[in-house]
């Protein structure tokens, strides 16, 4: 496989396009998802919520952030063992830096992440652990994807929970975990619903929340999980969770969840950890591909398969 | 669905008069409060110069709006002002005593507020709102037509300063919790416990269902409870 040098240049613009793009743009899939559930809802209250974001959506393909909260900026890296980054790779985590404070700076992402015990603000989103930045190699591909999210704080704050069970709660009891989790968090629309439940199940805490986090980040509306059983359960739940009648922003309807996602991890025959995360109804995600010859290309599904 | 044009400040007879559900706009002046507004009303009876009896509307805002070079107010994130009300059940432990200390008549946050509030707002006739869509329609929002003042913004920033903005039929906001006991959210709540009770049937799990290992702040773990 032939070697791919990104430069410094490269790795900045794709980090700060695909941020601005993910804070602008919607992904197509989400588009999609709320305008069927326009249709699907009935009174005026229970659309309200999607007509407005569908004219959030126009605005931002002008330019305007999608919704004020762009929460904490999140980057997925995967890249083959092909691609070499100028002056080393842990040049990535500075590019990351970089894109943010300049992305806020132009006014794309809101200056407000803080410390969290002195609440001092840097006013650039910028500072321990912020970006967060997670890379993976990836030997069968010869590309690099650079995956932005910007992760709301509604579905962030009020919409992620953790829990760990033992074995005997088996499935039944992951099932209460996870019902619970969504009755609590969608009232009152706290987690701006209807968003992307992501599950995570199995695993350290550790993995269990971050496999919830990339449920709901970086699997496009509509994915199934390649395992026929965690694929059904991800369709029953979905419809179980629409039949409730939270609705967007938990004014009632029908519209209560845009997607459900799972992952699992091989877990201690002792227990299970559970995680629960929400993506709001604004899904904040957009990618950058640069390929052996040289082109980046924009989009919004990640090509997030590694198991 | 009628919506109700009112003109702040609002009279008692305005909010109770209004019922959950009911569609309103709000035109005149209002302020902003978040942590530090609380925080500093509630502990040390300390608010900025407002005569609230004239401004009783308060919106649980961080505003987007920052000082330009020229000293005019500028936005941050769109061409236009806008107001982005953030979620405001986590002023409920300042929220019940604060609507009679400054005799507030109505509160806009995105979602809802708890038990406490709901009282003080029977008992001392006042309102929570909740937007219809928590984004301003960002970008072509028209509602904010003048910055006229923002409170602390040199010592607190812009997302803690108390702005008070001159607005122009900003809504439509659904009154969620009214002036007599009642809660939006709550009914919608009841509604769908009685149907997650189904769902818990149609995967199997009991009603009685208790984990084996218990979180350190819990005390019942039999079903939902919030």
């Amino acid at each position: 496989m032939s070697e791919m040098l990104v430069t410094k240049d490269t790795l900045n613009e794709m980090m700060y396009k695909a941020t601005t793009r993910a804070a602008c743009i919607i992904p197509r899939d989400c588009r999609q998802a709320i305008e069927n559930g326009e249709r699907r809802e009935e009174t005026e209250v229970s659309k309200g919520p999607l007509s407005f974001f569908l004219e959030a959506c126009d605005a931002g393909e002008r330019g305007r952030t999608l919704c004020p909260d762009t929460g904490w900026q999140i980057f997925w890296i995967k890249m083959g063992e092909n691609v070499r980054i100028e002056n080393g790779v842990s040049n990535i985590q500075e590019a990351a830096k970089q894109a943010v404070a300049r992305a806020t700076g132009e006014g794309y992402l809101r200056p407000h992440l803080v410390h969290p015990l002195t609440m001092k603000n840097p006013l650039n989103n910028v500072g321990v652990h912020a970006p967060a930045v997670y890379i993976q190699f990836d030997p069968a591909i010869d590309y690099m994807e650079i995956v932005s999210v910007c992760k709301g704080g509604g579905g962030e704050l009020f919409g992620g929970v953790q829990r760990n069970l033992a074995e005997a709660d088996g499935k039944k009891g992951i099932i209460k975990f996870v019902l619970d989790c969504f009755m609590h968090t969608s009232y009152s629309g706290k987690t701006c619903p209807p968003g992307v439940i992501g599950i995570g199940i199995g695993g350290t805490t550790a993995t269990s929340a971050q496999l919830a986090l990339e449920a709901a980040c970086l699997r496009t509306i509509g994915n199934r999980h390649p395992d026929k059983d965690i694929a059904e359960l991800e369709d029953e739940l979905l419809t179980e969770f629409n039949k409730l009648g939270i609705g967007p922003m938990g004014m009632g309807g029908k519209t209560s969840a845009l997607d459900v996602h799972i992952e699992y991890a091989l877990t201690h025959f002792a227990g299970i950890s559970v995680s629960f995360n929400t993506f709001c109804c604004v899904i904040r995600r957009a990618t950058a591909r640069l390929d052996l010859s040289g082109h980046i290309e924009y989009g919004d599904a990640p090509s997030w398969n590694y198991r | 669905m009628e919506i109700k044009r009112l003109r702040i400040p609002l009279s008692e007879n305005d909010v109770r008069t209004l019922r959950i559900g009911d569609l309103v706009t709000f035109s005149g002046l209002l302020f902003t409060g978040t942590e530090v507004f609380h925080k500093r009303a509630f502990e040390q009876n300390v608010t900025p110069p407002i005569d609230f009896k004239k401004m009783n509307v308060m919106a649980h805002a961080p505003l987007s709006i920052k000082r330009g070079a020229s000293g005019e107010w500028e936005p941050m994130q769109w061409d236009k002002f806008a107001i982005m009300v953030t979620a405001g059940s986590r002023f409920e432990p300042y929220l019940p005593r604060l609507i009679q200390q400054l005799g507030l008549r109505a509160v806009v946050s995105k979602g809802s507020m708890g038990e406490q509030t709901k009282k003080a707002m029977a008992q001392f006739g006042c309102v929570h709102l909740t937007e219809n869509s928590r984004l301003d329609k960002p970008g072509t929002a028209d509602t904010v037509k003048r910055v006229v003042e923002a409170y602390g913004y040199d010592e607190v920033g812009p997302f803690e300063a108390t702005w008070v903005l001159e607005i122009e039929d900003w809504g439509p906001l659904v009154v969620d919790i009214d002036a007599h006991g009642n809660n939006l959210f709550d009914q919608i709540e009841q509604i769908a416990i009685e149907r997650l009770n189904k769902t818990y049937a149609h995967f199997n799990i009991p009603l009685d269902f208790r984990y084996s290992m218990a979180l350190p702040d819990s005390k019942e773990e039999s079903y939902y409870s919030r």
